[in-house]
């Protein structure tokens, strides 16, 4: 059978395997909640990745190469969560990976489901170049939360220090520990 | 909901993240260590401020020294399990609620996953019931005959410098929210357990930096930040050249100290200098202008946070009572409240016991309606939110919600005000005359179940920035379905560590939502006489149809 009728016809298996899966990324318990729990607001880790998954499933086997604009629209609010995660950052994408092994086990078990070679080559590019994307996306998360903890240092300052602060006489190495956090400025007679 | 495993208490926490390794070891909850690595935990306090505070109240906060977190020397006192374990004792006699959590869980887990860590993290560990069994575990070794004879098949632990660090690690993964609690069927408060570990850990001066500074400085100038009265002044000040600017008024009322005003006006010091704080203090002074208030602000109690309840009851109490000092030596009749939410759960639940009654102050009536506020009769302090939607009630205030219309706003009731205080209706009712497009977030994330924004609790540091994002998690995906569906593009809140975190939560998660106080929404609807025709919002934005 051909790879993608395959991945098509048994959607509904091996997108559960791979949620599964990709869950079980999470400590048993959690996993098992987060599998378990269908309220998208009481469940934003479940609810997510299953979203996630599922829309990058359809876009990956319809027909055509995926259209990288479209894989970012359906993957960005996942790969954010993943990103602030405690996952290393291979662990943090390793989501993309996990569908290979899902469909490789799938097909082993299958008698009748040997996929051409050509086939295979052809999934495994189309997934390793979902992969790299998904790893800038990662890194662009990484550089938008660095972005949000500089402007809350930077503006928790501002007024301060536009606004004669007895702060802005301080020496050049306390302002090593202002990036760090912007209390300490204020706190000479306390340090 | 019961969840057998949890229920069990058996629940085997850790694996390795997909495909990482292969391996998948799993331990029971209490074998697995708490590891420091930089951005999940926050700096410990500094020596000189925990000298400080050791100066004023001797024997809270342990030995001030240098320590470090990630090492495995916290240069902790030789009898350190004792302070710790008398500590339990003593609490135990002192707060009976503290006994009754530790007895009554009966792990039916209806908790385990309301809790916003939880949610955010998937560490089982963050499941209210086994937050708290981190301390119920050592309560049953020591204080429970079942724990003393059957040890661990009774769920008992004794106290290890293992089990220290599982407290430093997760009772500062907890907002002490109080969300778990409402779900509990026995109420069982793990924001009380979590206080009651946090001043547990300060008697072995195992602290946070960016909670015991603030203490300090709210003890030593009046607010968090340590400005000093002139600097507190000319921020505010400052922000009248804002207000005339879009509004064409220059205001006249802004005073400090002054003696025989009617009504104090404390508020989160933070309104005068961070953004977009300073906007809702704008609002605060246009409505005060409005009405012709007679109010005043002073520069010693500038400081509505009380960084004290996250430390120690006694600390709390000594900052809480600068409000009432300050009430006295001013000769106000009543005292008024900004939108600030630690403030409101320390005076809602505590400051009546600790500082009160206020007998020198008079039952609070708005000297506009009349409206005698009996709510707030014996601690003699009235919410603005309540003091304002009572005076949009009796019709004194001219409003043209128009002014909010380039905006579609949300709300997010804070976990001090909605849960710690009730206050639910009041600012929704508000912004529902201040602004034509406001939508809701879905039930189960508003009003008594509201969502932490994740860094309340002296949480709100920047090196723990991930562990806030995550914890935000479950606040921000509710905002996002409402910015998907309503193009909601503001989020309003009455709490200042809100309006701080949310921003960094909202960039992070959902860019295109911006954070705001109802009384800066207030103050761009509010008609004040004399005003030129308003082109811009408060923070100099474009209103509708005024755009270039
Ligand atoms: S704290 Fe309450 S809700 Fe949670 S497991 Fe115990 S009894 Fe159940
Ligand atoms: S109080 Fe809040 S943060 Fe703490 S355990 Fe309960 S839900 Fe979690």
């Amino acid at each position: 059978m051909a790879l993608a009728h395959l991945l098509q016809e048994n959607k509904g298996e091996i997108l559960e395997k791979w949620i599964s899966r990709v869950l079980a990324s999470y400590p048993d318990d959690a996993a098992m909640i987060f599998q378990r729990e269908k309220d998208r607001f009481a469940n934003p880790i479940g609810y997510n990745t299953r979203h996630a998954l599922t829309a990058l499933y359809d876009l990956l086997f319809s027909g055509d190469q995926p259209d990288p604009a479209k894989v970012a629209a359906v993957v960005e609010d996942f790969v954010k969560i993943r990103a602030v995660q405690t996952f290393t950052p291979a662990a943090a994408v390793a989501f993309v990976r996990d569908l290979k092994v899902v469909v490789r086990e799938y097909c082993r078990k299958q008698k009748d489901a040997a996929p051409a070679l050509a086939d295979w080559h052809r999934f495994e590019d189309t997934l390793d170049a979902v992969s790299d994307q998904v790893f800038d996306l990662y890194m662009a998360c990484r550089e938008r939360l660095y972005k949000a903890r500089l402007h809350e240092i930077s503006h928790m300052n501002h007024m301060l220090t536009q606004h004669g602060c007895p702060s802005s006489l301080l020496d050049a190495d306390q302002s090593a520990k202002t990036a760090v956090n912007p209390i300490h400025i204020h706190s000479n007679e306390a340090r | 909901m019961a969840d057998t495993k949890v229920a069990e208490m058996s629940v085997k926490v850790v694996k390795e993240p997909s495909l990482m390794t292969g391996a998948i070891p799993t331990q029971d909850w209490w074998d697995v260590e708490a590891v420091f690595k930089p951005g999940n935990y926050c700096y410990p306090g500094k020596k000189s401020i925990v000298e400080y505070h050791n100066q004023n109240l001797p024997g809270i906060f342990g030995e001030a020294r240098e320590w470090d977190v990630e090492s495995d020397d916290w240069k902790l006192p030789d009898n350190w399990k004792e302070i710790i374990i008398n500590g339990i004792k003593e609490r135990l006699d002192k707060f009976r609620s503290l006994k009754i959590f530790m007895d009554c869980c009966v792990r039916c887990g209806a908790c385990a996953d309301k809790c916003h860590f939880f949610l955010g993290t998937g560490d089982p560990k963050n499941m209210p019931v086994l937050r708290a069994e981190l301390f119920r575990s050592v309560y049953r070794n020591d204080f429970t005959l079942a724990g003393k004879l059957l040890g661990e098949i009774a769920g008992a632990r004794p106290m290890t410098f293992k089990v220290l660090k599982e407290w430093f690690m997760y009772f500062y993964q907890c907002t002490e929210c109080r969300r778990c609690s409402v779900f509990c069927p026995y109420g069982i408060d793990t924001a009380e357990v979590t206080m009651m570990a946090r001043e547990l850990l300060h008697l072995v001066g195992v602290n946070t930096n960016w909670i015991l500074e603030p203490a300090a400085n709210s003890n030593r100038t009046g607010n968090h930040l340590g400005l000093q009265p002139h600097t507190f002044k000319e921020n505010a000040e400052f922000l009248l050249d804002d207000i005339e600017e879009a509004t064409g008024v220059r205001l006249q009322n802004l005073n400090f100290n002054r003696k025989g005003a009617e009504v104090l006006f404390i508020f989160p010091s933070a309104d005068v200098f961070a953004d977009p704080g300073i906007f809702t203090f704008m609002g605060y002074l246009l409505l005060f202008e409005h009405i012709g208030l007679d109010y005043t602000i002073s520069t010693y109690t500038s400081e509505g946070g009380n960084f004290g309840l996250f430390t120690h009851n006694s600390l709390m109490k000594k900052l809480n009572g600068k409000m009432y000092a300050e009430a006295k030596r001013l000769g106000v009749k009543w005292i008024l409240g900004g939108e600030c939410g630690h403030m409101w759960r320390v005076l809602h639940q505590y400051m009546d016991t600790m500082n009160g009654p206020a007998d020198f102050l008079e039952m609070p009536k708005s000297p506009i309606t009349g409206t005698v506020f009996e709510n707030a009769a014996s601690t003699k302090m009235v919410h603005i939110s309540e003091f304002t939607a009572d005076l949009i009630k009796n019709g004194k205030l001219k409003l043209d919600k128009s002014r909010n219309d380039h905006q579609v706003v949300t709300y997010h009731d804070s976990c001090n005000t909605a849960r710690g205080m009730g206050l639910l209706d009041e600012p929704r009712y508000i912004l529902q005359h201040a602004c034509n497009n406001f939508h809701e977030m879905p039930e189960n994330t508003i009003r008594e179940k509201t969502f932490c924004c994740g860094s309340g609790t002296g949480l709100n540091t920047g090196e723990i920035m991930d562990l806030r994002m995550r914890g935000g998690l479950p606040r921000a995906n509710a905002v996002k379905y409402v910015q998907e569906r309503y193009g909601v593009n503001l989020l309003s809140c009455i709490c200042a560590i809100d309006r701080a975190t949310l921003l960094a939560s909202m960039q992070y998660w959902n860019p295109g939502v911006e954070v705001c106080g109802v009384s800066e929404l207030l103050g761009n609807a509010l008609i004040m006489d004399g005003e030129k025709e308003r082109e811009t919002d408060l923070r100099g934005n474009p209103l509708a149809g005024k755009e270039e």
